[in-house]
């Protein structure tokens, strides 16, 4: 898009649908006058203006659709280079995803566990959470502690 | 011949039931009290139905064997079908119409919700990023060609005793972020409290190694730590940190060991800093953009006379935080003039003070008065332009000590946040609404958020000031069939019962629990008014809000059981809440309209 510069000429738009391209224009109607976001604002060092996936209200709302049409809308904003609509649709995914298994993702996003049994194998033996690890570090302790208590008794 | 008959007779009805010729015959045996003895016709006829019924049940039962396996054989083929059903519906699902880089943008959105990808350490999760590279074999393909995923490593030295650490994922983080500049935190020292010392050790030097590639440092380690850093960084190059830019640590002790280039660094945070003058620390961190002190102890105080001679000017400063952790040394700020300056946080801390909790064990004796604080921001130089404040954050000043500040920078911020949980008074939004006696105009106010004590009696006095201080800031406009919103963008009230609750909580052990208390009793007044305060609030701005502005109100402090549900509530799901790195304030539960 950024090639086609100013012209009459129809700009083609073969990879969007009308109902998407309806909403594409819904959110830059709500968003007309706003300062487009600065190139390299997200990539910024500075811890106190780190990313996050925060959303606005009415656009939590727009982009509540189904997977099919968000996805759409995504690509959409790719195509058309409309940065802060992207932004929306990433974090909406990324909010997604967020707090749930591999497993609970892959049935999200009806995506295919691929993995070989010997990748799944060294995949499952790492913890997921440091909250894991002390559980059964405990459950370890306590196991002994069981056991030496046995051998007392005895 | 009977039984072949019967037989062939079963079989072609299935073994659903049991040859009735048979059934009868054996009835009318019993009834008719055979006696099994001798050979006779009649026990030769028994024997060979039994010999039938036998070779019939041992059948049967091959028949349940095979049907058996044919079934097995048939859940086996279901899952396959199912497997393959899935496969082919995953081919067109949705989410694979994603190019790779899009699902890079959404990995690292992903990842911008925790502040380390690894972290090592109590209260921490460990990986958030397995969470995606296990899902399947692209995600992990993906995930790996991002080395920017894995380059935020976090260790707290202070690990149960009896686990060890796995330095292999340490290892395998570092090799995959790659050339890629690391954001490092090290905290606790490595003492017997913690991992064994030598796992310490190895761990700190696994870190160490890859110091050329530190970026954003927070360490929190003690002096023994450091001086192991020194002795390890010795057989490197003269500059073991080319590209540290952002340090955090308790002081500036020992860091002249690590021979870290200060002139470098654009973002610092120090709890407390100790030297002759606050201007010799910015002379010394000259190219500072950021820059947060949790207390400054000058060893020599500037004279007034002194000050005025020798200002420092440093243009390179954006943001300053000054904390009331530490000390603070009077007329500090005197000699110092920050042209470029956009953003102030000060925090006075009122709620240790309150609670009568402190930091440093002792009581707090000072921080930047009111003059100090608009001295530095008014001031001018001849050639240097003035500072043109964007962004003030206030937290404990008292109304008229905030309101001088804000009068010193009125005329350029956009962004405004006021926090006084120990006041619950009127004054700051009468005189924050255009509407009132001796408004303060702020004529580029955009944001503004308040915090104010939870405990009020007159509610709808509130609910009215607040209510008169947003519609006197905005201004709908109406163009082209369309509602715009000029002035004030964003709106946020909040009562902080914090203190309230600390200290009804305190009532109460003290009187005894059959007592009633007066806090609690107004506490609980307030939970029970507030949806109605909210309600009002939205109902009366809804226009606003139509017209785009964003509003929240809410009250921070309340515990979770004292929450209901019912709208007006501040319900926080996040999940990720408990991972330890948000930067979200865990005490709140506001609520956004």
């Amino acid at each position: 898009m950024k090639n086609v510069g100013e012209s009459d000429q129809p700009i083609p738009l073969p990879n969007v649908s009308s109902s998407v391209l309806k909403k594409v224009l819904e959110y830059c109607e709500h968003h007309r006058g706003e300062p487009l976001p600065a190139p390299d604002a997200d990539t910024s060092q500075d811890d106190t203006r780190k990313r996050t996936t925060d959303i606005s209200e009415w656009d939590q709302k727009f982009i509540t659709v189904d997977q099919e049409m968000l996805f759409e809308i995504i690509l959409a904003a790719n195509y058309l280079d409309i940065k802060s609509l992207l932004d929306v649709g990433c974090k909406t995914v990324a909010n997604m995803i967020k707090g749930k298994t591999p497993e609970e993702i892959r049935k999200l996003f009806n995506i295919v566990n691929d993995f070989t049994p010997e990748e799944e194998v060294r995949l499952l033996a790492l913890p997921h959470s440091y909250h894991q690890l002390i559980l059964s570090f405990w459950h370890h302790q306590a196991q002994i502690k069981k056991e030496n208590e046995w051998a007392e008794d005895r | 011949m009977l039984g072949q008959n019967f037989s062939s007779q079963r079989k072609k009805v299935s073994w659903s039931l049991v040859n009735p010729f048979h059934l009868s015959f054996i009835n009318s045996q019993l009834r008719a009290g055979y006696m099994p003895s001798g050979p006779s016709s009649q026990k030769e006829r028994v024997l060979s139905l039994l010999e039938i019924l036998e070779g019939d049940t041992l059948e049967c039962y091959q028949e349940i064997i095979g049907a058996e396996h044919k079934l097995e054989q048939l859940k086996h083929a279901h899952h396959l079908l199912e497997s393959t059903l899935m496969r082919a519906r995953s081919i067109v699902s949705p989410i694979r119409k994603l190019p790779t880089e899009i699902l890079q943008a959404i990995f690292e959105q992903f990842m911008s919700n925790w502040d380390y990808s690894l972290s090592i350490g109590l209260c921490c999760r460990l990986y958030p990023i397995l969470s995606i590279t296990q899902v399947c074999s692209h995600w992990r393909e993906t995930a790996h060609s991002l080395p920017g995923l894995w380059a935020s490593i976090s260790v707290n030295f202070y690990f149960p005793e009896g686990v060890s650490i796995d330095m292999a994922c340490v290892m395998r983080h570092l090799s995959r972020s790659r050339n890629t500049l690391l954001k490092i935190s090290v905290t606790g020292c490595n003492s017997s409290n913690g991992i064994a010392p030598d796992q310490a050790l190895q761990l700190w030097h696994i870190l160490l190694e890859q110091s050329h590639r530190w970026s954003k440092v927070n360490l929190f380690v003690s002096n023994r730590a450091i001086e192991q850093a020194s002795a390890y960084l010795a057989s490197k190059d003269k500059d073991p940190f080319p590209n540290l830019q952002s340090l955090a640590r308790y002081n500036l002790s020992g860091l002249k060991l690590l021979s870290i280039d200060f002139d470098r660094l654009t973002y610092l945070n120090l709890s407390l800093y100790t030297g002759s003058s606050l201007d010799e620390l910015f002379r010394l961190f000259s190219h500072l953009k950021v820059c947060t002190l949790g207390g400054y102890l000058s060893s020599a105080p500037a004279e007034e006379r002194d000050v005025k001679r020798n200002v420092l000017v440093h243009r390179n400063l954006e943001e300053l935080h000054l904390h009331s952790e530490k000390l603070h040394s009077p007329r500090a700020l005197q000699a110092l003039f920050f042209p470029n300056l956009k953003t102030l946080c000060l925090d006075k801390d009122d709620l240790s003070l309150a609670l009568g909790l402190s930091v440093t064990g002792s009581s707090i004796v000072g921080f930047p008065s009111e003059e100090e604080i608009c001295g530095l921001l008014r001031r001018t130089m001849p050639g240097v332009p003035r500072c043109s404040l964007e962004n003030l954050f206030l937290t404990g000043y008292d109304v008229q000590s905030a309101l001088s500040i804000i009068s010193a920078v009125q005329d350029t911020i956009s962004r405004l946040e006021i926090q006084d949980p120990l006041s619950s008074q009127c004054d700051i939004l009468l005189s924050l609404s255009l509407s009132g006696p001796n408004p303060l105009t702020i004529p580029g106010l955009r944001s503004l958020r308040v915090v104010q004590d939870g405990m009020w009696d007159d509610v709808e006095r509130k609910e009215d000031l607040v209510c008169n201080l947003v519609e006197s800031r905005c201004r709908i406009v109406n163009e082209c069939q369309r509602s715009r919103l000029e002035g004030l963008q964003q709106f946020r009230f909040c009562l902080d019962t914090s203190v309230d609750i600390v200290w009804a909580e305190r009532a109460r052990r003290k009187d005894g629990q059959g007592r009633a208390n007066p806090r609690l009793t107004a506490l609980e007044r307030l939970i029970n008014k507030r949806d109605a305060f909210y309600e009002r609030i939205q109902t009366r701005l809804a226009p606003f809000v139509l017209a785009g502005l964003e509003l929240g109100v809410g009250v921070i402090g309340l515990p979770d059981e004292d929450s209901d549900t019912g709208e007006g509530e501040g319900q926080d799901d996040d999940e990720g809440e408990d991972e330890g790195d948000s930067d979200d304030d865990s005490r709140s539960s506001e609520e956004w309209y």
